[in-house]
């Protein structure tokens, strides 16, 4: 591959997020403005820009490659990853958006009327924050290695960079904008690749039937195979309702049904997207099945060069680049955004000048992270996040929206559990010798048992019940009008 | 007639972030009828989205079960895939679609049917 190339596609990605996140500053002004668009975004803006936030280099890159290694079993990620929203849509959406508040700690304290509750859930939001990006930095040292021939961290720190710069100059209404035009940037960049071949490569067809093993027929291997699979849809349906940076985006709708709208519409956009990784990873299969020992994350890449002529050969590789780059920065600036919200109001009493502090500090602690750590798979470690927000935010958001029983000793118990147990399953997985899918996937068990502490200890609790419960659920729920 | 409507509406709801703090506020007692009334909206809210959640999760044990069963199915392919990968790559989502859309328009429902009682109400 021509560094060129990689350059060129790098640079122009940049320079447009640039370009984009400038043109947005000077609309925002106020501190309200900073943190979430002033709630003025329209349905379609608002959805293109979760759907550029939300596809991460797990998506972009993660799923080919899974694909590509695993077959039939990695196509429950994108299924995952997409039923994720419907969950969103019928238990948080609405009465996310009418609760008023700004970032998840916010609405725990309202929900519970409790300071405590606001420290722990602002902790967990930043450990996933930090979580999340670390992959994302992964994803872009990759790209940038494989594109450019340059030492791979440079990828992660100029992410890191543009991210922090961007955020702390414009703060979410520019980052409403470049989020929206990510989403486009990233379904042409994974779109190009399938549409090229199917128009140019008519011998592919045939070449899938040829290479017949390339695709095996539905088999299920043990109950070991059966109990990951269940355990990581768990992880993806319902870690995507406690996401911080994609829950950030609902208090930018108008209302409740806008926000119900909105939602509907990101499942559109997310239904047509996962078609394409999908189909990347199969057509790896057939051309580049010799990747899966290497770095199967790079397929997306390097497909393009393997099965194209050359004028468009290069045309598709470039946009490609472009696509994977614009994702770790559309993901990383989301996060960023969420985080910098949580930390400023935690420590600097929510003022723009202590968002633009929190902004820098939130890309430093990941970059130190990722640099220390090896990428074990992207779409496998975006994952585990998913488990551990599944096991924490989750809960917590369910059971305040829709059990008026929920108290604050409840909900910090049940988030503590599902923190301890699933944070414990996930560092020490890894270091045992063989496979224990319990502690690989551990989404079945921790979600469960932190949901269960929540309900035993708020019970046990009872009499502490937040005396305006009734008035907040009333707001939660009842239209607007 | 609709002309004397409108006015009237727009000068109950003009504060709407008021309204919606101090409406439910007495709703502390037991008989009173508002705070049945949102209950009852938050009552059928929640039984819907668990419905559609259900409905979804049904969806998404019965596919690879019927697979499992029926192997024979799987022998069938298009393009030289088999149809199980074609399912479960493209399949899931007109369903989940589906689901949001329904679920989208009778949340709505409920909540026009709560608006409706509380202003025979008032």
């Amino acid at each position: 591959m021509t560094p060129a190339l990689g350059y060129a596609s790098i640079a122009a990605v940049t320079v447009a997020t640039i370009l984009i996140g400038f043109f947005g500053v000077r609309i925002s002004r106020t501190t309200s403005d900073f943190y979430v668009a002033s709630r003025t975004v329209r349905p379609w803006w608002n959805a293109s820009a979760i759907g550029g936030e939300y596809l991460s280099a797990a998506s972009v890159l993660g799923i080919a490659g899974l694909v590509l290694l695993q077959g039939e079993a990695a196509l429950w990620f994108p299924i995952g990853y997409t039923a994720g929203y419907l969950m969103l849509l019928l238990f948080v959406a609405a009465p996310l958006r009418r609760s008023g508040a700004y970032t998840v700690p916010d609405f725990t304290q309202a929900r519970l009327e409790s300071r405590a509750v606001r420290r722990v859930t602002s902790v967990l939001v930043i450990v996933i924050g930090w979580l999340y990006i670390v992959p994302q930095l992964q994803g872009a040292a990759l790209t940038v290695g494989i594109t450019t021939g340059l030492p791979r961290w440079v990828g992660a720190v100029a992410v890191a960079v543009i991210v922090g710069v961007v955020v702390a100059a414009g703060g979410m209404r520019s980052i409403t904008f470049v989020q929206a035009f990510q989403y486009w940037l990233k379904l042409t960049a994974v779109a190009a690749p399938v549409v090229f071949v199917l128009l140019l490569q008519p011998g592919a067809g045939a070449a899938v039937v040829a290479v017949a093993d390339a695709f095996p027929p539905f088999a299920v291997e043990g109950p070991d195979a059966v109990y990951r699979a269940v355990s990581l849809l768990i992880a993806l349906l319902l870690g995507t309702l406690g996401l911080p940076h994609v829950l950030v985006r609902f208090y930018t709708n108008p209302d409740g049904p806008a926000a119900r709208r909105t939602t509907l519409i990101v499942l559109c956009l997310l239904s047509g997207f996962y078609l394409f990784p999908v189909a990347i990873g199969m057509l790896g299969r057939v051309f580049l099945p010799g990747l899966a020992e290497g770095d199967p994350d790079a397929l997306l890449l390097l497909l393009p060069a393997e099965v194209l002529p050359s004028p468009y050969a290069e045309a598709v590789t470039a946009l490609v680049i472009a696509g994977a780059f614009g994702a770790f920065l559309s993901t990383s600036s989301g996060l960023v955004v969420s985080l910098a919200g949580v930390v400023s109001q935690e420590l600097f009493g929510g003022s723009v000048r202590g968002f633009r502090i929190a902004a820098i500090g939130s890309v430093i602690v990941p970059l130190v992270i990722a640099g220390i750590t090896e990428s074990a798979g992207l779409a496998g470690s975006v994952g585990l996040v998913f488990a551990f927000t599944a096991s924490t935010l989750c809960p917590v958001l369910v059971l305040g929206i829709w059990w008026r029983g929920l108290t604050a000793r409840g909900a910090i118990a049940g988030m503590a559990c599902g923190a301890v147990t699933c944070g414990t399953a996930i560092l020490v997985g890894p270091l045992l010798s063989g496979s224990v899918p319990l502690l690989e996937q551990p989404a079945a068990w921790t979600v469960p048992i932190a949901a269960l502490v929540m309900v035993l200890v708020s019970r046990a609790d009872r009499r502490r019940i937040p005396r305006g419960v009734d008035r907040t659920l009333a707001l939660l729920h009842l239209p607007e009008r | 007639m609709p002309s004397e409507e409108r006015p009237q509406r727009v000068r109950v709801t003009a504060p709407r972030r008021d309204d919606g703090v101090a409406r439910p506020a007495p709703a502390s007692g037991a008989g009173d009828p508002s705070a049945l009334y949102v209950r009852t909206l938050i009552r059928s809210q929640r039984r819907l989205a668990i419905v559609c959640a259900v409905a979804f999760i049904v969806v998404l044990v019965a596919v690879p079960l019927v697979f499992v069963l029926v192997p024979s199915l799987d022998e069938a392919t298009v393009g030289g895939v088999p149809v199980s990968w074609i399912v479960l790559g493209a399949g899931f989502f007109p369903v989940l679609i589906a689901i949001a859309a329904l679920y989208v328009r009778t949340a709505s429902r409920n909540e026009a049917r709560y608006r409706s009682l509380a202003d025979d109400d008032a």
